[in-house]
């Protein structure tokens, strides 16, 4: 255990405070990851131009469907959608609350859902028509693992998946996924290594194809193809 | 459908502004609220009754179509007396029952456009569809538990683990950033390793919410692998516990690992309410929230302290406030002023009013099971379900998580125990404790079952 109460030091605190400890998978296991202010902030500013560039309108009701523990991750999403001054729907990112997704396609007309997982859809399989119910949702964001079966059941899906302590949120061009926030993609020994101003290489343990030419929605951070 | 177009007015706002922090030597969050003398709080109860029901009226279609049939306007209104004895009362199945036959998947509880909404959260789900709680930017919920984490002993730059599931708030960072606190975010699924880890890690103030399930796999943890809790819990002082009444083994172990424990449950789906350090009552916050507690038989207040179902109205939501909201929650109640000097109504969660099964002219919860099922170590987590085909049966019939079903003499241990300890006849039926964790929400499952 190292140097425990680093992080919370009250100088620290107020030049940027961490606002939420989350967690993300890397090949050595579970890392638990302290987020500053700064990188919700900047998160939230991609997120929000990603989802602006599919046209999501005021009073759009936005199905999010994520772990408790992913905070760090989607709470710059939440942001997103709240300054597009359209309304966050949580479902949770298990199988066990795949009903709960159910249910909101088929009583609300869902502009978009987004976080969608393969614990979710094998569970959603078993609910009579609940895939065909995603398949009317005009904009569907869902993690690679769920990609092939969507696909293979008429599905089109824009790509959502988590890498290290952010995102990678694909726009309305479909040229990979935008990383959200001021992050530096690199790719080594395999998998993706994320650097920024403050974080000289966060490893994760997803592999990916790194894009950096320009993308037509005029968004200019890095974007990655998740392989 | 999407979500209507509409407003909260802006006169409406005060009462949902970010609180001033006290000094932190201060045991309150907002002492002038907390501590008000009852009369106080029954006028301030009172303002914000008559300034909600115009409001709700003239917004909510289910308000509006239950007043009319009962032949109540607000302006018949003039005081909480003249409330309480006209008001119809509505509870979850008139809400679902107004969604199917119009369509509207709010139950025409709403009243706020999106510009007033932060999150559209749902119930559990635990009996039955999961029902919207569209909820403000600061409402009650946040109000409510800023409030008891700040007497759980949480502060300004303290840090908290916060494992609960999305589905209510989203990812709930209002109540945390109400009062400066960082949560430290982890899943029921997470494995304990991880939160004891986080817990050396961050040395956290405060679990929240922990609960009878996570409790028993910490300690299975523990035990494999040599661990102490109470050492990787060493800054933790306080546990908030919810989702099921909190069982006996699970209040000893948190004894053990060095935390005081605050039950809490949720107040007819307004907000939390949760106990203070002096164990005596979940405090319900009633400048928040008006309760009421009815004998179910008559319909009439209960006497302080006896036992009745909570009924609620929300004072400050503006987004979809309940109104007479039949919680459906057994409680006792009182209005006494608590040790801590809150003067706020503290109660007794009893059970579900339709969780009772009737046999031989007893009523019997699974409260009342729980204790028996804990004393049988095979089956210490006590991770059953109430076999309750109608509410009148003439035997109990348990079905028993537990990791070996085949080994039928723990049903025989767990029929004597039970049946010893309630005097009526016991059927124990063990399934594999996977099956019954599957039937989540992952902090509780459902404990009666029709079959």
């Amino acid at each position: 255990v190292t140097s425990i109460r680093e992080p919370l030091s009250p100088s620290d605190q107020l030049a940027d405070p961490i606002w939420a400890i989350g967690r993300f998978h890397t090949s050595a296991g579970l890392e638990l990851w302290p987020s500053r202010a700064s990188e919700r902030i900047a998160a939230s500013n991609t997120a929000t131009d990603v989802l602006s560039s599919h046209g999501v309108e005021s009073g759009a009701s936005i199905a999010l469907v994520s772990l408790l523990a992913e905070a760090v991750q989607f709470v710059p999403i939440a942001d997103a959608i709240e300054r597009l001054a359209a309304v966050p729907m949580p479902v949770d990112a298990t199988g066990r609350d795949a009903g709960r997704l159910a249910s909101f396609m088929t009583q609300f007309t869902l502009a978009a859902v987004i976080g969608v997982g393969g614990d979710t859809v094998t569970e959603l399989k078993g609910i009579e028509a609940a895939v065909e119910h995603l398949g009317n949702v005009p904009l569907v964001f869902a993690r690679s693992d769920t990609h092939q079966e969507l696909r293979s059941a008429g599905l089109n899906p824009y790509a959502v998946d988590i890498v290290g302590p952010t995102l990678a949120l694909e726009c309305c061009e479909r040229a990979g996924g935008h990383l959200l926030g001021l992050w530096v993609p690199a790719a080594e020994d395999g998998s993706i290594v994320l650097r920024s101003e403050s974080h000289s290489s966060v490893h994760t343990d997803v592999a990916a194809e790194i894009r950096t030419e320009a993308c037509g929605c005029g968004i200019d951070s890095s974007r990655l193809v998740i392989q | 459908m999407a979500v209507e177009s509409g407003s909260v007015e802006s006169g409406m706002s005060s009462a949902l502004s970010s609180v001033n922090l006290p000094p932190l030597t201060s045991r309150y969050l907002e002492p002038e609220i907390e501590t008000m003398s009852r009369s106080q709080l029954r006028a301030l109860q009172e303002d914000r009754l008559l300034e909600l029901l115009p409001y709700a009226y003239s917004r909510s279609a289910l308000l509006q179509d239950s007043w009319k049939t009962a032949g109540v306007h607000p302006d018949d209104i003039e005081s909480i007396g003249d409330f309480e004895e006209q008001a119809p009362i509505l509870d979850k199945d008139d809400v679902r029952a107004f969604r199917d036959r119009y369509g509207d998947p709010f139950g025409g509880l709403l009243c706020a456009g999106p510009a007033g909404l932060k999150v559209l959260g749902t119930t559990s789900g635990t009996t039955g569809d999961p029902t919207p709680i569209p909820q403000e930017p600061i409402g009650p919920l946040v109000r409510g538990i800023s409030r008891d984490l700040w007497e759980a002993g949480a502060r300004p730059g303290d840090t908290v683990l916060f494992s609960m599931f999305t589905f209510r708030s989203g990812h709930a960072i209002e109540r945390f950033e109400q009062i400066g606190v960082v949560p430290i975010y982890l899943d029921h699924s997470d494995s304990p390793g991880l939160i004891l880890e986080a817990a050396e890690r961050f040395r956290p103030k405060i679990h929240y919410v922990l609960n009878n399930i996570t409790i028993a796999a910490i300690a299975d943890y523990a035990d494999q692998h040599g661990i102490d809790p109470a050492i990787s819990y060493g800054s933790v002082n306080s546990a908030m516990f919810g989702g099921e009444p909190m069982s006996e083994r699970s209040a000893r172990l948190l004894s053990e690992w060095g935390m005081r424990a605050h039950e809490m449950t949720s107040l007819g789906d307004v907000t939390a309410s949760i106990e203070c350090a002096e164990g005596a009552g979940y405090h319900a916050w009633e400048d928040l929230v008006l309760t009421e507690h009815l004998d179910p038989a008559t319909g009439q207040s209960a006497p302080d302290g006896g036992s009745g179902e909570l009924v609620v109205t929300s004072l400050t939501e503006r987004a979809a406030p309940l109104v007479r909201y039949r919680s459906g929650d057994l409680v006792k109640l009182t209005r006494k002023m608590c040790a801590c000097g809150r003067t706020h109504a503290r109660l007794k969660v009893l059970g579900r009013q339709s969780d009772a099964v009737m046999i031989d002219g007893r009523s019997i919860l699974p409260i009342d099971i729980w204790p028996h099922i804990e004393a049988v170590p095979a089956v210490a987590d006590a991770l059953f379900q109430v076999i309750r085909p109608q509410a009148v049966c003439e035997r109990l019939t348990l079905r028993v998580g537990t990791g070996d079903p085949a080994d039928s003499s723990v049903a025989v241990d767990v029929a004597e125990s039970v049946g010893a300890a309630l005097g009526v006849p016991v059927d124990v039926e063990l399934v594999e404790r996977e099956a019954l964790l599957r039937l989540g929400p992952p902090h509780k499952i459902p404990r009666v079952a029709a079959s």
